[in-house]
């Protein structure tokens, strides 16, 4: 067990992390949110710094969670120990069933909107293009964070 | 099912805080000898995790015990009546 996770008392940003659970779950809801915030910005006209404000705030929260469970998510089996190892795999297991749920959501959400705004006489095929893109910024802070952020909903302790 | 869960429908008991007290160690100075992460000892103790038997027998070797004395399916007695009703009264 590498040094960084039996001394988790000495990390650099040890400030920033989130000890106590509720804290930590408060990161998590927030991330969420800020996940809708990026999917609903991109779906808006013009709205291109609100988006980007959404990925970045996404993005930041992500490294918050992550800081709050030492990364746990993303080190190899070599740097944790039994428990941890099988904790880090269900939260994975937990993370891909949320993320296939969402993705799913969104594609059937689309397939029944196009044909929707198709029918409608002032849409414009920019549109749909527009809602096409708009999941797709939500897509890579869900994908890189969702295992941190489940293992931080779960952890009990620090 | 989490690993919780399935720890709290097969439980594992041990000794494990009797023994660390009798031999004033902390968990981070068992985690240590036995390579684990500080807080996996207090998910032992706790009966939140139920270790697998390359760990159970490292710490069994640890404190020097077979495993048997240290883990178990069923709860243990307490260590003090397990001390009295081998001497057949008080000390």
């Amino acid at each position: 067990v590498t040094s960084a996770i039996s001394r988790p008392d000495r990390t650099r940003f040890e400030q920033l992390r989130p000890h106590a659970r509720t804290s930590r779950r408060i990161v998590v809801v927030a991330f969420g949110l800020a996940i809708v915030l990026t999917a609903v910005a991109g779906s808006l006209p013009d709205a291109p710094i609100l988006t980007l404000l959404g990925i970045l705030l996404a993005l930041g929260l992500g490294v918050v969670l992550r800081w709050s469970v030492h990364s746990t998510a993303d080190l190899p089996d070599e740097q944790l120990d039994e428990r941890l190892i099988r904790e880090r795999d269900a939260a994975y297991l937990t993370a891909y069933q949320l993320i296939a749920t969402v993705v799913v959501i969104m594609a059937v959400g689309l397939d029944m909107a196009v044909p929707l705004l198709e029918r409608s006489a002032t849409t414009e095929i920019s549109d749909i293009t527009r809602l096409t893109g708009a999941l797709l910024p939500a897509i890579p802070p869900l994908a890189l964070f969702t295992p941190s952020a489940v293992l931080a909903w779960r952890r009990k302790e620090v | 099912m989490t690993t919780a869960s399935k720890a709290a429908d097969e439980p594992i008991h041990n000794r494990l805080p009797v023994l660390r007290a009798e031999r004033r160690l902390s968990r981070r100075d068992l985690a240590d000898a036995v390579g684990v992460h500080y807080q996996t000892i207090g998910y032992l103790e706790r009966g939140e995790y139920s270790p697998s038997l390359a760990l159970a027998f490292r710490i069994a070797r640890y404190f020097d015990l077979p495993v048997e004395a240290v883990f178990s399916d069923r709860p243990f007695q307490p260590m003090s009546s397990v001390v009295y009703d081998q001497r057949g009264g008080p000390a």
